[in-house]
Protein backbone atom coordinates (compact mmCIF):
# COMPACT_ATOMS: atom_id res chain seq x y z
CA UNK A 1 0.00 0.00 0.00
CA UNK A 2 1.67 3.34 -1.05
CA UNK A 3 1.40 6.32 1.41
CA UNK A 4 -1.43 8.01 -0.98
CA UNK A 5 -3.92 4.90 0.09
CA UNK A 6 -2.55 5.34 3.46
CA UNK A 7 -3.46 8.57 3.88
CA UNK A 8 -6.34 8.15 2.56
CA UNK A 9 -7.42 5.19 5.02
CA UNK A 10 -6.27 7.74 8.08
CA UNK A 11 -8.88 9.91 6.46
CA UNK A 12 -11.83 8.04 6.48
CA UNK A 13 -10.89 6.55 9.82
CA UNK A 14 -10.60 9.94 11.23
CA UNK A 15 -13.83 11.00 9.50
CA UNK A 16 -15.38 7.96 10.89
CA UNK A 17 -14.05 8.20 14.44
CA UNK A 18 -15.56 11.44 14.60
CA UNK A 19 -18.96 10.84 13.47
CA UNK A 20 -19.28 7.42 15.41
CA UNK A 21 -18.43 9.58 18.28
CA UNK A 22 -20.94 11.95 17.41
CA UNK A 23 -23.54 9.16 17.55
CA UNK A 24 -22.95 8.06 21.05
CA UNK A 25 -23.76 12.54 22.23
CA UNK A 26 -27.21 11.93 20.24
CA UNK A 27 -27.89 8.71 22.88
CA UNK A 28 -30.43 9.36 26.46
CA UNK A 29 -27.87 8.43 28.65
CA UNK A 30 -27.06 9.91 31.72
CA UNK A 31 -24.17 12.30 31.45
CA UNK A 32 -25.51 12.53 27.74
CA UNK A 33 -27.87 15.17 30.00
CA UNK A 34 -26.07 16.69 32.41
CA UNK A 35 -25.44 20.78 31.74
CA UNK A 36 -22.40 20.41 29.74
CA UNK A 37 -21.10 23.10 32.71
CA UNK A 38 -21.58 20.62 35.37
CA UNK A 39 -20.41 18.01 33.71
CA UNK A 40 -17.00 19.52 32.79
CA UNK A 41 -16.33 20.61 35.84
CA UNK A 42 -17.62 17.89 37.72
CA UNK A 43 -15.31 15.20 35.92
CA UNK A 44 -12.35 18.06 35.83
CA UNK A 45 -13.05 17.73 39.40
CA UNK A 46 -12.58 13.86 39.41
CA UNK A 47 -9.29 13.98 37.75
CA UNK A 48 -7.75 16.10 40.19
CA UNK A 49 -8.99 13.85 42.86
CA UNK A 50 -7.44 11.23 40.62
CA UNK A 51 -4.13 13.28 40.58
CA UNK A 52 -3.89 13.49 44.48
CA UNK A 53 -5.07 9.94 45.46
CA UNK A 54 -2.39 8.65 47.53
CA UNK A 55 -3.80 4.90 48.52
CA UNK A 56 -3.83 2.49 45.95
CA UNK A 57 -7.14 1.23 46.87
CA UNK A 58 -8.77 4.73 46.40
CA UNK A 59 -7.37 4.39 42.80
CA UNK A 60 -8.94 1.09 41.96
CA UNK A 61 -11.94 2.00 43.82
CA UNK A 62 -12.02 5.14 40.83
CA UNK A 63 -11.94 2.77 38.19
CA UNK A 64 -15.03 1.65 38.51
CA UNK A 65 -16.42 5.14 37.98
CA UNK A 66 -15.92 5.74 34.70
CA UNK A 67 -16.99 2.00 34.05
CA UNK A 68 -20.64 2.89 35.53
CA UNK A 69 -21.03 6.32 33.83
CA UNK A 70 -20.11 4.53 30.68
CA UNK A 71 -23.10 1.79 31.12
CA UNK A 72 -25.31 4.37 32.51
CA UNK A 73 -24.51 6.89 29.64
CA UNK A 74 -25.62 4.23 27.12
CA UNK A 75 -21.99 4.02 26.21
CA UNK A 76 -20.71 -0.44 24.89
CA UNK A 77 -18.16 -0.85 27.61
CA UNK A 78 -15.73 -2.86 24.89
CA UNK A 79 -15.78 0.19 23.09
CA UNK A 80 -14.97 2.39 25.68
CA UNK A 81 -12.19 0.38 27.04
CA UNK A 82 -10.88 -0.09 23.55
CA UNK A 83 -11.02 3.94 23.20
CA UNK A 84 -9.30 4.15 26.77
CA UNK A 85 -6.89 1.18 26.89
CA UNK A 86 -5.19 0.69 23.51
CA UNK A 87 -2.71 3.80 23.38
CA UNK A 88 -2.28 6.54 25.95
CA UNK A 89 -1.47 3.75 28.74
CA UNK A 90 0.51 1.43 27.07
CA UNK A 91 2.77 4.75 26.54
CA UNK A 92 2.09 5.31 30.13
CA UNK A 93 3.46 1.51 30.78
CA UNK A 94 6.47 2.51 28.60
CA UNK A 95 7.10 5.51 30.82
CA UNK A 96 6.58 3.98 34.16
CA UNK A 97 8.16 0.84 33.14
CA UNK A 98 11.95 1.67 33.95
CA UNK A 99 10.58 2.97 37.22
CA UNK A 100 10.14 -0.64 38.44
CA UNK A 101 13.57 -1.15 38.56
CA UNK A 102 15.64 -0.92 41.56
CA UNK A 103 18.15 1.86 39.25
CA UNK A 104 15.64 4.48 39.10
CA UNK A 105 13.66 3.54 42.09
CA UNK A 106 15.82 1.96 44.79
CA UNK A 107 13.73 -0.29 47.82
CA UNK A 108 13.29 -3.67 48.38
CA UNK A 109 13.72 -6.27 45.81
CA UNK A 110 10.74 -8.60 44.77
CA UNK A 111 12.25 -9.87 41.68
CA UNK A 112 15.56 -10.25 40.65
CA UNK A 113 16.28 -10.17 36.90
CA UNK A 114 20.15 -10.32 36.93
CA UNK A 115 23.08 -10.59 39.61
CA UNK A 116 26.01 -9.13 39.08
CA UNK A 117 29.17 -10.53 40.44
CA UNK A 118 30.84 -7.32 41.62
CA UNK A 119 28.79 -4.07 42.28
CA UNK A 120 28.26 -2.02 39.95
CA UNK A 121 28.03 1.80 40.43
CA UNK A 122 26.49 0.49 43.76
CA UNK A 123 24.19 -1.92 42.39
CA UNK A 124 24.47 -5.51 43.01
CA UNK A 125 22.03 -6.64 40.26
CA UNK A 126 19.23 -5.38 38.35
CA UNK A 127 15.93 -6.17 40.22
CA UNK A 128 12.28 -5.35 40.65
CA UNK A 129 11.47 -3.31 43.38
CA UNK A 130 8.19 -3.30 45.54
CA UNK A 131 8.51 0.60 45.86
CA UNK A 132 9.28 1.12 42.30
CA UNK A 133 6.31 -1.13 41.17
CA UNK A 134 4.11 0.86 43.41
CA UNK A 135 5.21 4.22 41.83
CA UNK A 136 4.50 2.52 38.78
CA UNK A 137 1.00 0.98 39.39
CA UNK A 138 0.48 4.73 40.54
CA UNK A 139 1.44 6.46 37.37
CA UNK A 140 -0.14 4.56 34.97
CA UNK A 141 -3.47 3.97 36.91
CA UNK A 142 -3.72 7.92 36.92
CA UNK A 143 -2.74 8.63 33.29
CA UNK A 144 -5.69 5.83 32.39
CA UNK A 145 -8.14 7.58 35.23
CA UNK A 146 -7.77 10.83 33.78
CA UNK A 147 -8.10 9.53 30.24
CA UNK A 148 -11.16 8.27 31.09
CA UNK A 149 -13.15 10.52 32.99
CA UNK A 150 -11.48 12.72 29.08
CA UNK A 151 -13.07 9.81 27.02
CA UNK A 152 -16.40 10.25 28.88
CA UNK A 153 -16.40 14.03 28.17
CA UNK A 154 -15.64 13.70 24.58
CA UNK A 155 -18.11 10.92 24.06
CA UNK A 156 -21.05 12.40 25.84
CA UNK A 157 -20.60 16.28 25.24
CA UNK A 158 -20.68 17.84 21.76
CA UNK A 159 -17.84 20.10 20.96
CA UNK A 160 -19.73 22.78 20.73
CA UNK A 161 -20.87 22.45 24.23
CA UNK A 162 -17.14 21.57 25.21
CA UNK A 163 -16.23 24.81 24.30
CA UNK A 164 -19.19 26.57 25.32
CA UNK A 165 -18.68 25.39 29.01
CA UNK A 166 -15.03 26.91 28.91
CA UNK A 167 -17.09 30.04 29.49
CA UNK A 168 -17.39 28.80 33.32
CA UNK A 169 -13.99 28.70 33.75
CA UNK A 170 -13.27 32.43 32.12
CA UNK A 171 -12.42 31.52 28.53
CA UNK A 172 -12.25 34.40 26.90
CA UNK A 173 -15.23 34.90 24.36
CA UNK A 174 -12.70 35.58 20.97
CA UNK A 175 -10.89 32.66 22.26
CA UNK A 176 -14.07 30.33 22.37
CA UNK A 177 -15.15 31.95 18.92
CA UNK A 178 -11.80 30.80 17.44
CA UNK A 179 -12.38 27.15 18.91
CA UNK A 180 -15.58 26.92 17.80
CA UNK A 181 -14.79 28.02 14.26
CA UNK A 182 -11.50 25.98 14.11
CA UNK A 183 -14.55 22.89 14.64
CA UNK A 184 -16.36 23.68 11.60
CA UNK A 185 -13.62 24.53 9.49
CA UNK A 186 -11.56 20.70 10.19
CA UNK A 187 -13.82 19.33 8.65
CA UNK A 188 -13.96 21.20 5.20
CA UNK A 189 -10.34 20.98 5.14
CA UNK A 190 -10.61 16.81 5.90
CA UNK A 191 -13.13 16.96 2.87
CA UNK A 192 -10.46 18.58 0.68
CA UNK A 193 -7.27 16.93 1.72
CA UNK A 194 -9.71 13.70 0.55
CA UNK A 195 -10.11 15.28 -2.59
CA UNK A 196 -6.85 15.68 -3.25
CA UNK A 197 -5.64 12.24 -2.40
CA UNK A 198 -8.71 10.74 -4.74
CA UNK A 199 -7.90 12.76 -7.41
CA UNK A 200 -4.37 11.32 -7.76
CA UNK A 201 -5.26 7.79 -6.60
CA UNK A 202 -7.62 8.05 -10.32
CA UNK A 203 -4.92 8.86 -12.16
CA UNK A 204 -2.08 7.31 -10.54
CA UNK A 205 -0.99 4.03 -12.99
CA UNK A 206 2.50 3.28 -11.34
CA UNK A 207 3.28 3.36 -7.61
CA UNK A 208 4.69 6.41 -7.06
CA UNK A 209 8.20 6.20 -5.49
CA UNK A 210 8.29 7.83 -2.26
CA UNK A 211 10.79 11.40 -3.75
CA UNK A 212 7.92 12.24 -5.85
CA UNK A 213 5.62 11.17 -3.28
CA UNK A 214 7.25 13.91 -0.94
CA UNK A 215 7.37 16.03 -3.61
CA UNK A 216 3.29 15.99 -4.42
CA UNK A 217 2.28 16.20 -0.83
CA UNK A 218 4.79 19.41 -0.25
CA UNK A 219 3.30 21.33 -3.47
CA UNK A 220 -0.46 20.06 -1.53
CA UNK A 221 0.11 21.74 1.50
CA UNK A 222 0.53 24.70 -0.48
CA UNK A 223 -2.53 24.56 -2.37
CA UNK A 224 -4.52 23.56 1.03
CA UNK A 225 -2.47 26.94 2.79
CA UNK A 226 -3.41 29.09 -0.16
CA UNK A 227 -7.35 27.70 -0.16
CA UNK A 228 -7.21 28.18 3.39
CA UNK A 229 -6.22 31.81 2.95
CA UNK A 230 -8.55 32.69 0.48
CA UNK A 231 -11.44 30.78 2.79
CA UNK A 232 -10.24 33.01 5.91
CA UNK A 233 -10.73 35.99 3.68
CA UNK A 234 -14.26 35.09 2.30
CA UNK A 235 -14.91 34.20 6.46
CA UNK A 236 -14.10 37.43 7.37
CA UNK A 237 -16.16 39.42 4.46
CA UNK A 238 -19.41 37.09 5.64
CA UNK A 239 -18.63 38.29 9.39
CA UNK A 240 -17.87 41.79 8.50
CA UNK A 241 -20.73 41.80 6.08
CA UNK A 242 -23.46 39.91 9.71
CA UNK A 243 -22.56 43.25 11.32
CA UNK A 244 -19.14 41.30 13.40
CA UNK A 245 -18.02 43.88 16.06
CA UNK A 246 -17.39 44.29 19.82
CA UNK A 247 -19.30 41.47 20.80
CA UNK A 248 -19.96 38.32 19.33
CA UNK A 249 -22.03 36.69 23.05
CA UNK A 250 -22.98 33.15 22.01
CA UNK A 251 -24.70 31.17 24.53
CA UNK A 252 -26.15 27.69 25.06
CA UNK A 253 -27.70 27.09 28.57
CA UNK A 254 -29.60 24.23 29.29
CA UNK A 255 -32.16 23.98 31.97
CA UNK A 256 -30.92 22.29 34.86
CA UNK A 257 -32.82 19.03 35.53
CA UNK A 258 -32.94 16.07 38.24
CA UNK A 259 -30.24 14.85 36.72
CA UNK A 260 -27.85 17.39 37.08
CA UNK A 261 -28.32 17.18 40.87
CA UNK A 262 -28.08 13.64 41.12
CA UNK A 263 -24.50 13.92 39.15
CA UNK A 264 -23.19 17.10 41.55
CA UNK A 265 -24.62 14.53 43.98
CA UNK A 266 -22.49 11.55 42.97
CA UNK A 267 -19.67 14.05 42.72
CA UNK A 268 -19.78 15.22 46.00
CA UNK A 269 -19.82 11.93 47.31
CA UNK A 270 -16.67 10.74 45.52
CA UNK A 271 -14.87 13.55 46.86
CA UNK A 272 -16.41 12.62 50.75
CA UNK A 273 -15.24 9.26 50.55
CA UNK A 274 -11.59 10.05 48.99
CA UNK A 275 -11.41 12.77 52.15
CA UNK A 276 -12.38 9.92 54.58
CA UNK A 277 -10.20 7.65 53.52
CA UNK A 278 -7.41 9.77 53.35
CA UNK A 279 -8.11 10.61 56.91
CA UNK A 280 -8.16 6.92 57.58
CA UNK A 281 -11.79 7.24 59.15
CA UNK A 282 -13.17 4.71 56.29
CA UNK B 1 -38.28 55.96 -7.50
CA UNK B 2 -35.57 56.65 -4.71
CA UNK B 3 -32.07 55.47 -5.37
CA UNK B 4 -30.64 52.84 -2.61
CA UNK B 5 -26.64 52.55 -4.17
CA UNK B 6 -25.07 55.27 -6.53
CA UNK B 7 -21.87 54.30 -8.18
CA UNK B 8 -20.04 56.81 -10.30
CA UNK B 9 -16.35 56.19 -11.49
CA UNK B 10 -15.58 53.20 -9.94
CA UNK B 11 -12.68 51.18 -10.16
CA UNK B 12 -11.62 48.63 -8.20
CA UNK B 13 -8.07 46.00 -8.12
CA UNK B 14 -6.57 43.13 -5.89
CA UNK B 15 -3.08 43.96 -5.08
CA UNK B 16 -2.71 47.07 -6.68
CA UNK B 17 -3.09 45.25 -10.05
CA UNK B 18 -5.01 42.94 -10.68
CA UNK B 19 -7.52 44.77 -11.90
CA UNK B 20 -11.23 43.79 -11.65
CA UNK B 21 -13.59 46.60 -12.08
CA UNK B 22 -13.39 49.64 -14.40
CA UNK B 23 -14.93 53.14 -14.53
CA UNK B 24 -18.10 51.44 -13.41
CA UNK B 25 -21.02 53.66 -13.21
CA UNK B 26 -25.11 52.90 -12.28
CA UNK B 27 -27.59 53.20 -10.22
CA UNK B 28 -29.96 50.52 -8.07
CA UNK B 29 -33.62 51.67 -6.80
CA UNK B 30 -35.23 50.83 -4.11
CA UNK B 31 -37.71 47.82 -4.46
CA UNK B 32 -36.25 46.75 -7.47
CA UNK B 33 -34.42 43.47 -8.57
CA UNK B 34 -31.29 44.62 -10.44
CA UNK B 35 -29.12 41.72 -11.63
CA UNK B 36 -24.88 42.21 -12.41
CA UNK B 37 -24.46 39.55 -15.14
CA UNK B 38 -21.15 39.11 -16.37
CA UNK B 39 -18.87 35.52 -17.53
CA UNK B 40 -16.41 34.26 -14.65
CA UNK B 41 -13.87 36.74 -13.55
CA UNK B 42 -15.71 39.45 -14.87
CA UNK B 43 -16.01 41.13 -11.42
CA UNK B 44 -19.67 40.68 -10.22
CA UNK B 45 -18.29 39.20 -7.33
CA UNK B 46 -16.41 42.46 -6.30
CA UNK B 47 -18.70 44.87 -7.02
CA UNK B 48 -21.47 42.57 -4.99
CA UNK B 49 -18.65 43.37 -2.17
CA UNK B 50 -18.53 46.98 -2.77
CA UNK B 51 -22.57 47.23 -2.54
CA UNK B 52 -22.11 45.54 0.65
CA UNK B 53 -19.21 47.70 2.14
CA UNK B 54 -16.90 45.39 2.48
CA UNK B 55 -14.75 46.08 -0.18
CA UNK B 56 -13.68 49.82 -0.80
CA UNK B 57 -13.17 51.43 -4.47
CA UNK B 58 -9.51 52.92 -5.82
CA UNK B 59 -11.18 55.44 -7.40
CA UNK B 60 -14.87 56.67 -7.72
CA UNK B 61 -16.98 57.00 -5.20
CA UNK B 62 -20.44 54.96 -3.92
CA UNK B 63 -23.16 55.83 -2.31
CA UNK B 64 -25.77 53.85 -0.46
CA UNK B 65 -28.62 55.26 1.29
CA UNK B 66 -27.61 58.47 0.53
CA UNK B 67 -24.73 58.20 2.57
CA UNK B 68 -20.90 57.57 1.29
CA UNK B 69 -19.74 54.33 1.41
CA UNK B 70 -16.01 54.21 3.09
CA UNK B 71 -14.01 52.93 5.84
CA UNK B 72 -14.77 56.54 7.36
CA UNK B 73 -18.18 55.99 7.53
CA UNK B 74 -18.24 52.08 8.54
CA UNK B 75 -16.08 53.53 11.75
CA UNK B 76 -18.95 55.04 13.10
CA UNK B 77 -21.25 52.50 15.04
CA UNK B 78 -24.49 53.80 14.55
CA UNK B 79 -24.10 53.90 10.88
CA UNK B 80 -22.19 50.22 10.89
CA UNK B 81 -25.61 48.82 12.63
CA UNK B 82 -27.76 50.83 10.67
CA UNK B 83 -26.32 49.80 6.97
CA UNK B 84 -25.36 46.26 8.16
CA UNK B 85 -29.14 46.01 9.33
CA UNK B 86 -30.56 47.48 5.94
CA UNK B 87 -28.39 45.11 3.75
CA UNK B 88 -27.91 41.44 3.79
CA UNK B 89 -25.19 39.44 1.91
CA UNK B 90 -25.62 35.62 0.29
CA UNK B 91 -22.02 34.94 -0.98
CA UNK B 92 -21.72 32.68 -3.55
CA UNK B 93 -19.61 29.65 -0.99
CA UNK B 94 -21.70 28.73 1.85
CA UNK B 95 -18.46 27.21 3.30
CA UNK B 96 -17.24 31.17 3.70
CA UNK B 97 -20.79 32.37 5.03
CA UNK B 98 -21.27 29.62 7.78
CA UNK B 99 -18.56 29.51 9.93
CA UNK B 100 -20.04 28.01 13.25
CA UNK B 101 -20.14 24.77 14.26
CA UNK B 102 -24.33 24.29 13.89
CA UNK B 103 -26.99 25.48 12.21
CA UNK B 104 -28.92 27.17 15.08
CA UNK B 105 -25.20 29.14 16.22
CA UNK B 106 -25.15 30.78 12.42
CA UNK B 107 -28.62 31.81 12.21
CA UNK B 108 -28.17 33.52 15.51
CA UNK B 109 -25.26 35.40 14.69
CA UNK B 110 -26.54 38.10 13.43
CA UNK B 111 -28.70 38.85 15.40
CA UNK B 112 -26.52 38.61 18.66
CA UNK B 113 -24.15 41.05 16.66
CA UNK B 114 -27.00 43.50 16.71
CA UNK B 115 -27.53 42.84 20.39
CA UNK B 116 -31.37 40.86 19.93
CA UNK B 117 -32.21 39.74 23.76
CA UNK B 118 -31.98 35.69 24.08
CA UNK B 119 -35.64 35.48 24.21
CA UNK B 120 -35.94 37.61 21.23
CA UNK B 121 -33.12 35.24 19.29
CA UNK B 122 -34.78 31.78 20.05
CA UNK B 123 -38.02 32.58 19.13
CA UNK B 124 -36.62 34.25 15.72
CA UNK B 125 -34.57 31.37 15.19
CA UNK B 126 -37.06 28.82 15.23
CA UNK B 127 -39.60 31.34 13.80
CA UNK B 128 -36.97 31.69 10.68
CA UNK B 129 -36.40 27.90 10.44
CA UNK B 130 -39.81 27.34 10.24
CA UNK B 131 -40.26 29.70 7.24
CA UNK B 132 -37.75 28.35 4.99
CA UNK B 133 -38.15 24.80 6.23
CA UNK B 134 -34.97 23.79 8.44
CA UNK B 135 -36.50 23.13 11.42
CA UNK B 136 -35.13 19.93 11.32
CA UNK B 137 -31.46 20.79 10.97
CA UNK B 138 -30.92 23.35 13.60
CA UNK B 139 -28.80 21.68 15.81
CA UNK B 140 -27.04 19.65 12.79
CA UNK B 141 -23.45 20.64 11.63
CA UNK B 142 -22.97 22.79 8.33
CA UNK B 143 -20.66 19.78 7.25
CA UNK B 144 -22.84 17.12 6.94
CA UNK B 145 -25.48 19.88 5.17
CA UNK B 146 -26.40 18.86 1.14
CA UNK B 147 -25.43 22.37 -0.63
CA UNK B 148 -29.16 22.65 -1.12
CA UNK B 149 -28.99 22.85 2.71
CA UNK B 150 -26.54 25.41 3.06
CA UNK B 151 -27.76 27.52 0.68
CA UNK B 152 -31.03 27.99 2.21
CA UNK B 153 -29.05 28.27 6.14
CA UNK B 154 -26.97 30.84 4.54
CA UNK B 155 -30.02 32.55 3.57
CA UNK B 156 -32.00 31.37 6.97
CA UNK B 157 -28.54 33.84 8.75
CA UNK B 158 -29.33 37.02 6.38
CA UNK B 159 -33.06 36.58 7.05
CA UNK B 160 -33.25 36.94 10.34
CA UNK B 161 -32.49 41.08 10.60
CA UNK B 162 -34.97 41.26 7.98
CA UNK B 163 -32.94 43.24 5.85
CA UNK B 164 -34.39 45.70 3.16
CA UNK B 165 -31.81 44.95 0.94
CA UNK B 166 -30.73 41.57 -0.59
CA UNK B 167 -27.21 40.71 -2.20
CA UNK B 168 -26.88 37.63 -3.50
CA UNK B 169 -23.54 36.55 -5.34
CA UNK B 170 -24.64 33.01 -7.73
CA UNK B 171 -27.28 32.25 -5.42
CA UNK B 172 -28.48 28.92 -8.16
CA UNK B 173 -24.82 27.86 -8.84
CA UNK B 174 -24.24 24.18 -8.15
CA UNK B 175 -27.57 23.87 -6.73
CA UNK B 176 -29.96 20.38 -8.09
CA UNK B 177 -33.86 21.86 -9.86
CA UNK B 178 -35.74 21.89 -6.54
CA UNK B 179 -32.87 24.33 -4.73
CA UNK B 180 -32.73 26.44 -7.86
CA UNK B 181 -36.85 26.94 -7.56
CA UNK B 182 -36.65 27.23 -3.71
CA UNK B 183 -34.32 30.12 -4.64
CA UNK B 184 -36.23 30.86 -7.13
CA UNK B 185 -39.76 31.70 -5.09
CA UNK B 186 -37.86 32.83 -2.31
CA UNK B 187 -36.86 35.65 -4.45
CA UNK B 188 -40.13 36.37 -5.74
CA UNK B 189 -41.56 36.56 -2.78
CA UNK B 190 -39.19 39.06 -1.66
CA UNK B 191 -39.93 41.16 -4.90
CA UNK B 192 -43.86 40.75 -3.15
CA UNK B 193 -42.52 42.26 -0.31
CA UNK B 194 -41.15 44.97 -1.87
CA UNK B 195 -37.26 44.40 -1.45
CA UNK B 196 -34.17 45.42 -3.09
CA UNK B 197 -32.67 43.03 -4.69
CA UNK B 198 -29.16 42.63 -6.62
CA UNK B 199 -28.17 39.55 -7.93
CA UNK B 200 -24.91 38.50 -9.46
CA UNK B 201 -25.36 35.72 -12.09
CA UNK B 202 -24.10 34.40 -15.49
CA UNK B 203 -27.51 32.30 -15.70
CA UNK B 204 -29.60 34.23 -18.58
CA UNK B 205 -32.80 32.26 -18.08
CA UNK B 206 -32.74 32.20 -13.83
CA UNK B 207 -32.02 36.63 -14.52
CA UNK B 208 -35.04 36.82 -16.70
CA UNK B 209 -37.12 35.26 -14.59
CA UNK B 210 -36.35 37.35 -11.30
CA UNK B 211 -35.04 40.88 -12.46
CA UNK B 212 -36.29 44.24 -13.83
CA UNK B 213 -33.26 45.91 -14.97
CA UNK B 214 -29.40 44.43 -15.33
CA UNK B 215 -26.37 45.38 -16.65
CA UNK B 216 -23.79 43.36 -18.13
CA UNK B 217 -19.77 43.31 -17.36
CA UNK B 218 -17.59 42.44 -19.86
CA UNK B 219 -13.96 41.01 -19.69
CA UNK B 220 -12.67 44.20 -19.72
CA UNK B 221 -14.39 44.96 -16.34
CA UNK B 222 -16.52 47.28 -17.56
CA UNK B 223 -19.98 48.00 -18.21
CA UNK B 224 -21.00 46.89 -21.40
CA UNK B 225 -24.94 47.19 -20.99
CA UNK B 226 -27.23 48.87 -18.49
CA UNK B 227 -31.01 48.77 -19.17
CA UNK B 228 -34.45 46.72 -18.59
CA UNK B 229 -33.83 43.24 -18.99
CA UNK B 230 -35.82 41.98 -22.00
CA UNK B 231 -33.80 44.72 -23.91
CA UNK B 232 -30.19 43.76 -22.72
CA UNK B 233 -30.93 39.65 -23.27
CA UNK B 234 -32.35 40.62 -26.70
CA UNK B 235 -28.64 42.11 -27.49
CA UNK B 236 -27.25 38.75 -28.61
CA UNK B 237 -24.28 40.00 -30.11
CA UNK B 238 -23.16 42.11 -27.05
CA UNK B 239 -24.06 39.06 -24.50
CA UNK B 240 -21.81 36.66 -27.40
CA UNK B 241 -18.66 39.45 -26.93
CA UNK B 242 -19.55 39.45 -23.09
CA UNK B 243 -19.52 35.51 -22.99
CA UNK B 244 -22.85 34.78 -21.67
CA UNK B 245 -23.68 33.20 -24.33
CA UNK B 246 -21.89 30.98 -27.11
CA UNK B 247 -22.79 30.66 -30.85
CA UNK B 248 -22.90 26.70 -30.08
CA UNK B 249 -25.79 27.66 -27.46
CA UNK B 250 -26.07 27.66 -23.96
CA UNK B 251 -25.42 24.36 -22.05
CA UNK B 252 -28.90 24.53 -19.67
Amino acid sequence: MDFVEKTLREIAVAVEMSAYSSEFVERDGFLQSIEPRLKLSGLLGLIILVSFAEQIRLLIFYCFIPIIFSLLSKIELSFFLKRILVFIPIFALTLALPAIFNFVTPGDAILYLTKFKHTVFSLDGIYITKQGLHSALFLFLRITLSVAYSVLIVLTTKWTDIVYALRAFFVPWVVILILLMSYRYIFVFIRTVENFFIAKKSRSIKKSDALSGYEWTSNRIGILLKKSFDLSEGVYLSMQSKGYGKTSIITQKKPISVNDYMWLFSVFSVVALSVLANMDIL
Amino acid sequence: MSSIFLLKGVDYSYYGKDIALKNISLEIYKSECFAILGANGSGKSTLLKILDGLYFPKKGSVVAFDEPLSEKAFNNEGFKEFFRKKVGFVFQDPDSQLFLPTVKDEIAFAPMQIGYSKDKIKSLVSEIAKELGIEGILDKYPFRLSEGEKKKVAIASVYTLNPDVWLLDEPIFSLDPKSQWWIVDFLKELKIKKKTIVVATHNLGFAKMIADRCCVLNDNHEIAAIGDIESVLKNKSLLEESNLIHQSGVIA
